[in-house]
């Protein structure tokens, strides 16, 4: 084989410049190539892909709209990465200050996510935990899961995370930990039972509870 | 296993993994996992939940229409752009000049910040109008809709006339206090959005610039006045924003 002669390929900071400097395909270019990482940002993060769509739009015109602010001290796909997570961060808000929302961002629990009925042992299998955690991910309330997938999914420090969501470290991390507990059914669905069905114990429901084929093979 | 029926709940467990239980309750499970094999098992499991999140796929295929959009929406802001000064540096600062839905945009996330009652502001359609042209203000008449049995919230395009003053006033009343705060906390941790970021204010003023942070959709940039031992801290568009891009009335702080 030989080696595919690769076209000279502008850098994200060339795109940007150029998008500066007027020309008109630099920004669109420049989308097209993060679209899918920041598409999955967006959604993780707003557990919704009508308020994923929205926000990642209002992320991106304003990314479009503030090119010239960008110091190359940064990559630019932090910077928007950045800016989606702010603009989900906004949305979070928005939504959340929505009367006829019953969950308010640092207010009250919903229901525990339904968990896996499936054994994790082969790469398949891995694969359909993979698209329960995502589900999963998704139903857990804003207050849970946007901090859980800044820190456990994006990665920001606690710190940083902490900052963005304008709440104290220790909430950050007992969020995270609630969210984590909810999850836990479907990382170990063999054995979150046993601990799952005491006394005083609503947040995890055991697999048992929820329908047939909970049998492992 | 005498110690089935008292099994600390797993998010007891998973609190005491991430170090956020009281010393009393952190000395119990511990001493509970100790000697429960089972406990055990599901502190190991709760430490590889990160590890599983963290594997996930950086990227998820973007769907098609939400493609369509983010094109359509860049074709968009092109085509205001370009009625403007668009090759000149100052370009992206020029569409801001045209400024009042941006600024209500800014306004209503930062009221929904603040006291809940001000989601008349932010429920109203004016961020989507502001910032996207394609389907987004269809989604938010959608949850206007679901607001209230008033009908859907003030529209900011029929206003006509200048929506953003009274916005404006509802919006210092909410936020002061937070653009104070945020203001502080620019002092103590000399962020800065970008370097020099909120140089150009700072000139206009004549007074030093101390860093500055993203606020709402906005900038919010502190400056120091070292006469009066103050700081204020001005929320405006854009890091190249200077007062005519004001999107609230300064606040001032003493110096801590
Ligand atoms: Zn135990």
């Amino acid at each position: 084989m030989t080696r595919p002669s690769p076209a000279p390929r502008p850098s994200d900071e060339d795109l940007l410049r150029r998008h500066v400097a007027g020309d008109a395909d630099a920004f669109g270019e420049l989308v097209a190539r993060h679209q899918d990482r920041l598409w999955a940002v967006a959604l993780r993060t707003l557990g919704d892909q009508h308020d994923a769509a929205d926000a990642l739009q209002d992320a991106m015109i304003n990314a479009f709209r503030r090119a010239g602010s960008f110091r190359s001290e940064s990559a630019v796909t932090t910077w928007l990465h950045r800016i989606v997570v702010n603009a989900c961060l906004d949305r979070v808000r928005h939504n959340a200050a929505r009367p006829a929302d019953p969950v308010a961002f640092d207010g009250s629990e919903v229901p525990g996510v339904t968990p896996s009925t499936m054994a994790v042992d082969d790469p398949a299998e891995r694969t359909s935990m993979r698209l329960d955690l995502e589900q999963a991910l998704a139903t857990l309330p804003d207050e849970q899961r946007v901090p859980l997938v800044l820190v456990d999914v994006e990665g920001y420090p606690v710190a940083d995370a902490a900052q963005m969501l304008d709440l104290p470290a220790g909430t950050v991390k007992s969020r995270c930990a609630r969210a984590r507990a909810k999850l836990l059914p479907l990382l170990a669905p063999g054995r979150s039972g046993t601990t799952g069905n005491q006394p005083g114990n609503d947040d995890v429901p055991s697999p048992t509870t929820h329908g047939p084929g909970g049998e492992q093979r | 296993m005498t110690s089935a029926g008292t099994h600390p709940a797993p998010v007891t467990l998973a609190e005491y993994v991430e170090g956020v239980l009281d010393d009393d309750s952190a000395r119990s499970t511990a001493s509970h996992v100790d000697e429960c094999p089972t406990c055990r098992q599901v502190v190991d499991d709760l430490r590889g939940v990160p590890a599983a999140l963290r594997d996930l796929p950086a990227e998820m295929p973007v769907p098609e229409h939400v493609s369509a959009r983010l094109t359509a929406a860049i074709a968009a802001e092109h085509a205001r752009g370009s009625q403007t000064h668009a090759g000149d540096d100052h370009g992206t600062v020029a569409w801001f000049r045209r400024g009042v839905p941006r600024a209500v945009a800014a306004a209503a996330s930062i009221a929904v910040l603040g006291l809940a009652g001000y989601i008349a502001v932010g429920g109203d359609g004016g961020p989507d109008e502001a910032t996207t042209a394609g389907s987004g203000a269809e989604s938010l008449s959608e949850s206007a809709g679901e607001n209230a049995g008033s009908g859907p919230g003030p529209r900011v395009a029929e206003d006509g006339g200048s929506p953003l003053d009274g916005q404006m006033q509802e919006l210092e009343a909410s936020t002061v206090t937070e653009l104070e705060q945020a203001t502080r906390g620019v002092w103590e941790n000399r962020t800065e959005m970008a370097p020099g970021c909120g140089s150009a204010l700072a000139d206009q003023v004549g007074l030093e610039l101390v860093g500055s942070v993203e606020h709402g959709s906005g900038v919010l940039v502190v400056l120091e006045n070292p006469d009066a031992a103050q700081l204020e801290g001005r929320l405006v568009s854009t890091c190249g924003s200077t007062t005519a891009e004001a999107l609230a009335a300064p606040v001032t702080v003493p110096v801590p």
